[in-house]
């Protein structure tokens, strides 16, 4: 990760105009030499174009939401002016390509929902705010834990973290977000279980922070592991509640239908 | 807009109004539907064309300050026509034959032909932003407008200017791996 994470920053640089002198010869030297290196720096060259241009991004919403109203409105008017007869075989095709897609799709279909609405949650914790403990050892300790275990989550060692987010959830009563990032990294593990052991503590806290988060993280972890009623009550939970997960997880529900 | 000039559609476009957006579908769309229902596509392929010529007109005029010399339609037609004249190359379709009514063959689309190709890579990238969480979609915006990283910590509530560098850096990783995965990336870069 950490080469990978050098390897944008220097083209950034390069394209921002940052390299000077003899580093930006060696790095224009190594795009004539490697025409993959070329494409890349092209690729980011036009993902800032492309997406700093918020007039074309805006108009393409607007033309995108035009057309979602008429198409909504076309599919009753096109079957009424279909025969009976050819009404009839329309719905048998349909039904038969429903079943169809149904039984070919269905096996893999929450683990690749799981796939598309999951991303490890950003790091919101203070590492000063253990100071605040009464007891000043204590804190002093708590303070150390959690720097280790942001360092590690932040740079995706996962596995590093958890010891230090259990080490955190024993320490203190107000655990949540610690019980919250502990779910996260078992996620990354791959162990959605332990995974939603965390996040149903997490949840149940009412942390105004991480209640709402650890929720939805919870009906990916019952996602991942095969339980969709599950996750789809955990989900009617988030949707209706206001909050940056309510409208994901509405779609997420309509998915699930 | 009944009243108002061929021009007066441009301008609109430029200005993003809703309703005369509303209208150009309404009575511009019927005709393109029909065009490339007759040329061997669909209504999905004619909506696709329309909202893709839409945006190259209006790339174009606001890069070169477009002055219509004929009807908006005609332009529009011209456009369509064109890009869906080279989609059906890339589905191996040469042998279609064409029905472009002559009025509209010598409608002038210089200088269309780059941006074209150009909105064909920025509309996959583009989707593929959409795809992105909303946590990342607002750090790339900020990144890309240029806001500088500890503007972008403060905003985004994160706990150092080093960690939004690295949320930066996994946001556009995800950008880039999903671009890179969509079967039409590399017929397009």
């Amino acid at each position: 990760m950490e080469d990978q994470y050098a390897h944008y920053e220097e083209i950034e640089a390069y394209l921002e105009g940052q390299l000077k002198d003899g580093a930006l010869q060696a790095f224009e030297a190594r795009m004539n030499a490697e025409p993959e290196l070329a494409r890349e720096v092209l690729l980011h060259r036009e993902l800032r174009q492309a997406l700093s241009e918020q007039k074309t991004m805006g108009l393409e919403d607007t033309l995108l939401s035009i057309r979602k109203e008429r198409q909504a409105q076309q599919p009753q008017a096109r079957m009424r002016r279909l025969p009976t007869r050819l009404r009839l075989i329309a719905a048998a095709i349909s039904f038969l390509a429903i079943v169809g897609l149904a039984y070919l799709l269905w096996p893999a279909s929450e683990a690749s929902l799981m796939a598309t609405y999951y991303e490890p949650y950003p790091l919101y914790l203070n590492t000063r705010s253990a100071d605040a403990a009464p007891d000043s050892g204590e804190a002093s300790v708590r303070s150390e834990q959690l720097e280790a275990a942001s360092v590690q989550y932040q740079s995706g060692n996962y596995a590093a973290a958890l010891p230090a987010f259990q080490a955190l959830i024993n320490s203190t009563d107000q655990n949540a977000p610690y019980h919250f990032y502990a779910g996260i990294c078992q996620l990354e593990l791959g162990r959605p279980l332990e995974a939603a052991i965390h996040l149903e503590a997490a949840a149940a806290r009412q942390d105004a922070q991480f209640t709402q988060p650890a929720t939805w993280y919870l009906a990916l972890a019952y996602l991942q592991q095969g339980k969709k009623s599950d996750a789809r009550a955990v989900l009617e939970k988030v949707a209706r509640e206001e909050g940056d997960y309510s409208q994901p997880a509405g779609q997420l529900l309509k998915e699930l239908d | 807009m009944s009243n108002e000039t061929e021009q007066q559609y441009l301008d609109a476009l430029l200005a993003g109004d809703r309703d005369a957006l509303r209208l150009l579908y309404d009575k511009h769309l019927p005709r393109i539907i029909k065009y490339v229902t007759q040329n061997s596509g669909s209504e999905e392929d004619a909506y696709d064309i329309f909202q893709e010529a839409i945006l190259v007109i209006f790339k174009k005029a606001e890069r070169d300050g477009l002055r219509l010399t004929a009807t908006f339609f005609t332009y529009l037609y011209a456009v369509c026509s064109r890009m869906w004249l080279q989609k059906l190359k890339k589905r191996k379709r040469r042998g279609v034959t064409f029905s472009e009514p002559e009025e509209y063959t010598n409608t002038e689309t210089e200088g269309i032909q780059e941006i074209m190709e150009e909105e064909e890579r920025y509309r996959l990238y583009r989707a593929k932003f959409r795809e992105l969480s909303e946590n990342c979609r607002r750090v790339m915006s900020l990144y890309f407008q240029k806001v500088p990283m500890e503007e972008i910590a403060q905003l985004m509530g994160f706990a150092s200017v080093n960690y939004a560098k690295k949320r930066k850096y996994q946001c556009k990783e995800k950008l880039v791996s999903l671009v890179r995965a969509d079967e039409s990336f590399s017929q397009l870069l």
